[in-house]
């Protein structure tokens, strides 16, 4: 080898090294960026050339083979479900979690008003013509009431509120639906020229963690390095470069909550999804809204309907204070369908506390407490669950506390999970700033050496041209 | 494991919002003295919390209307102690002036007593505890007897309840006292006619009331014997009562309050993992490879 080779060796290392810096310093700008993964500048040796006259073979100096990224893919294929997971338990605990109106000590709860209630007819027993007892009947009634509305106005603003999340969870999730399908193409075109984009990889994973965070989604990598997602339900919505939309439409048969639909790239109608074909901050937020607040807001108004049902039957068979027939206590509701909402007292025996039928007979006097008593044994009276009124709002407390109190264990476990394969992931992927330090000063003094060589072989050449 | 600085960062801030949250956790458990705030944090005491809070409301409410239903009843009592009295001062009457020693003047003037007594009589029958009329049935408010002795209530019998579902006469027919049941003998018309017996001068009338009266006496002493029992059926349904309070009270401590023992314990605890969390932090995030190099 002629000493211009040696030269033109040594230039090609130091071009090695500067990648090696500048891969070096990309890491540690991007130390913090979400989705990054650590590159390494991977130098190779050149293939060595054959001295002329003999046998032997010097070396030509290395070159770069390639900047690569360091992914593990076993963890990589772990944490898709995983942040699934993690989101859906996250956003279903954080849903549950700010309900407060079944708390066991809250002021205004229907335990305290339902004790209320039958206290201040035990009150009127007594001394049925007292109008102060009436009036305080009627008030317990209302408190009664008002502690039911409030109860389910609480839930189901809650749920009101989940519909607004999901709305604004899906139409983020669009954006990053066009923004994966628009980086598989770019991704194609770059690696079609035989580039291996890095970065752009690197964003398309983070648009997939995401959406694996917000819908549950999970990457199918396809031949030509495009990644297509997929619902847990099986709907796909990304193929290839075509991103498909979801959106929202209102079930009247759930209250006009949303349901979240798959929107054909035909325009065809759109498709809604179920909650168990979705998963992720929606599927959470959506089991939370349609499983533990749907089930307490049911069980809710059906106990309003059939208790307010059960008194105003009894009160029917009495007579107030004047003789004249009882009728309801509480306004008649047409059925379970929000009962609780629209539970309240007969406005004119709320006017009027001497129209309570206290009395179980037309003739006696106002002190007949007959009905009275035949009211207060509804407090004991099974409804059609097969418990009685108190017994209906501990298994309302209980089944809303055991939902609770599951989704919170889930949510601990995983984001536990969660922590540890992200842990791992940025044990394989992320840039450690020390590390980077050392591969700087390492490139720094490959460079300086080469640097040398080049000095030394310059020397040789001049003296070689003086010799001439 | 190969450890990034990011991971550091990112385990600092995960472990410093545990050692928070568990601090938050406990101090709010120490400030408000319960254990289950959610019924999350505890479903099965959540939901039994809610029997006990609406049977301690039961037990408070049977406890206090037992304890009206015991002092109208004392009410009562004492009324018909009242009637008592003058019962037996009416039959002091007609054995004192039964005696023909007696003028007419004399027994006129015994007379007036009598009607002085008798309207007392009235008055007594008629006695409110509050606004009610005790003595007149379910027709408590309006007097029920007039001033002939016509009783304008009716017989029922006012219940109150002393134990859950279970019911205890609170009043008494008070028209069969003074009136007595089959064979009685009616204490206002006996009195009225002792008036009279009086009032004639007629010794063999006045005579006549002396026996009656005493059946009266016995009457009326028969109806103080159902006061004081369901007096003392209600004295026992309050003491009861208030035992299940106290109960239910217990039963929902257990449940629901912190053991503040153990939650200050668990407070300091948390302090300590907060303070130790965050000197480690502040350790490990000084150290780096930068600050050594040239």
């Amino acid at each position: 080898m002629d000493l211009i080779g040696v030269i033109m060796n040594a230039g090609a290392g130091l071009s090695v090294y500067r990648t090696q810096v500048a891969t070096a310093s990309h890491n540690i700008a991007n130390a913090d960026t979400p989705g990054y993964a650590r590159q390494d500048a991977v130098p190779t040796e050149t293939q060595p050339a054959e001295v002329a006259g003999s046998n032997a073979f010097v070396g030509r100096g290395v070159t770069l083979e390639g900047v690569v990224q360091s992914r593990d893919p076993f963890v990589e294929a772990q944490l898709s479900t995983a942040y699934s997971n993690s989101s859906s338990t996250s956003a279903e605990s954080d849903a549950l979690s700010t309900i407060t109106a079944l708390d066991p000590q809250v002021d205004g709860s229907v335990t305290a008003a339902l004790g209320s209630f039958y206290s201040a007819l035990r009150d009127l027993n007594q001394n049925p013509s007292d109008l102060g007892l009436r009036r305080s009947v009627v008030d317990s009634a209302k408190t009664l009431a008002t502690a039911f509305n409030t109860t389910v106005n609480s839930i189901s603003t809650s749920r009101t509120a989940i519909d607004q999340n999901v709305v604004a969870v899906v139409d983020k999730a669009n954006g990053i639906l066009a923004s994966v399908a628009d980086l598989n193409q770019r991704i194609a075109l770059a690696e079609n020229s035989g580039r291996t984009p890095n970065d752009l990889l690197d964003v398309r994973q983070n648009d997939l963690d995401q959406l694996a965070q917000m819908l549950g989604a999970r990457p199918i990598p396809d031949d030509h390095g495009g990644v297509n997602v997929v619902l847990p339900g099986g709907t796909c919505l990304v193929s290839g470069i075509v991103a498909s939309k979801l959106g929202y439409q209102a079930d009247p048969s759930n209250s006009n909550h949303l349901d979240v639909v798959f929107e054909p790239q035909d325009g065809a109608n759109p498709v809604a999804l179920n909650q168990n074909e979705l998963g992720g901050q929606v599927g959470g937020l959506l089991s939370a809204r349609d499983d533990t607040l749907g089930a307490a807001e049911s069980d809710l108004n059906n106990f309003a309907f059939e208790l307010s049902q059960n008194i105003n039957q009894q009160h029917e068979q009495g007579y107030a204070i004047d003789g004249t027939d009882g009728h309801d206590l509480f306004v008649q509701l047409t059925g379970p369908t929000a009962a609780a909402q629209n539970i309240d007292v007969d406005p004119a025996i709320y006017a009027d506390p001497s129209l309570v039928a206290a009395s179980g007979s037309m003739t006696a006097g106002s002190g007949d407490a007959g009905n009275l008593q035949a009211i207060i044994a509804t407090e004991d009276k099974k409804l059609s669950n097969g418990l009685d009124p108190q017994e209906s709002f501990a298994k309302i407390t209980s089944d809303f506390g055991i939902a609770v109190k599951t989704v919170n264990d889930n949510a601990s476990f995983d984001k536990n999970l969660l922590d540890d394969l992200t842990s791992a992931r940025e044990s394989a992927s992320g840039v450690s700033v020390d590390d980077e330090l050392l591969k700087l000063t390492q490139a720094q003094n490959a460079y300086n050496a080469l640097s040398k060589v080049i000095v030394t072989t310059n020397t040789m050449l001049d003296d070689l041209m003086k010799i001439i | 494991m190969r450890v990034t600085e990011k991971m550091i960062f990112e385990s600092s801030v995960t472990q410093t919002g545990k050692a928070r949250e568990n601090l938050a956790e406990a101090q709010e458990e120490v400030a408000s003295g319960s254990r289950v705030i959610h019924p999350g944090d505890d479903p099965v005491a959540a939901s039994l919390s809610v029997g006990h809070t609406v049977d301690k409301a039961r037990y408070t409410a049977i406890g206090n209307t037992a304890q009206r239903a015991a002092d109208e009843l004392n009410a009562a009592d004492t009324a018909l102690d009242g009637i008592t009295t003058v019962a037996n001062r009416a039959q002091q009457i007609a054995t004192q002036f039964g005696n023909d020693t007696y003028t007419s003047t004399d027994r006129a003037t015994a007379a007036v007593e009598v009607n002085g007594l008798y309207q007392q009589a009235v008055s007594l029958l008629n006695t409110t505890y509050g606004s009610r009329y005790i003595f007149g049935g379910s027709k408590d408010n309006a007097a029920p007897f007039a001033a002939d002795g016509t009783y304008n209530g009716d017989d029922e019998i006012r219940k109150v309840e002393i134990a859950p579902g279970l019911y205890q006469a609170a009043s008494i027919d008070a028209d069969q006292v003074v009136k007595g049941s089959s064979g009685g003998v009616d204490l206002m018309k006996t009195m009225q006619d002792l008036s009279t017996s009086l009032t004639a001068n007629d010794g063999a009338g006045i005579r006549q009331g002396i026996d009656k009266l005493n059946t009266c006496i016995e009457q009326l002493a028969a109806g103080r014997t159902q006061v004081g029992m369901a007096q003392d059926s209600f004295q026992s349904a309050v003491t009861a009562a208030q035992a299940a309070t106290g109960d239910e009270t217990v039963k929902i401590g257990k449940l629901l309050d912190a053991d503040i023992v153990d939650a200050s314990t668990r407070l300091a605890s948390a302090q300590y993992s907060l303070n130790a969390t965050l000197t480690a932090t502040a350790k490990t995030l000084t150290m780096s490879l930068a600050d050594k190099l040239g």
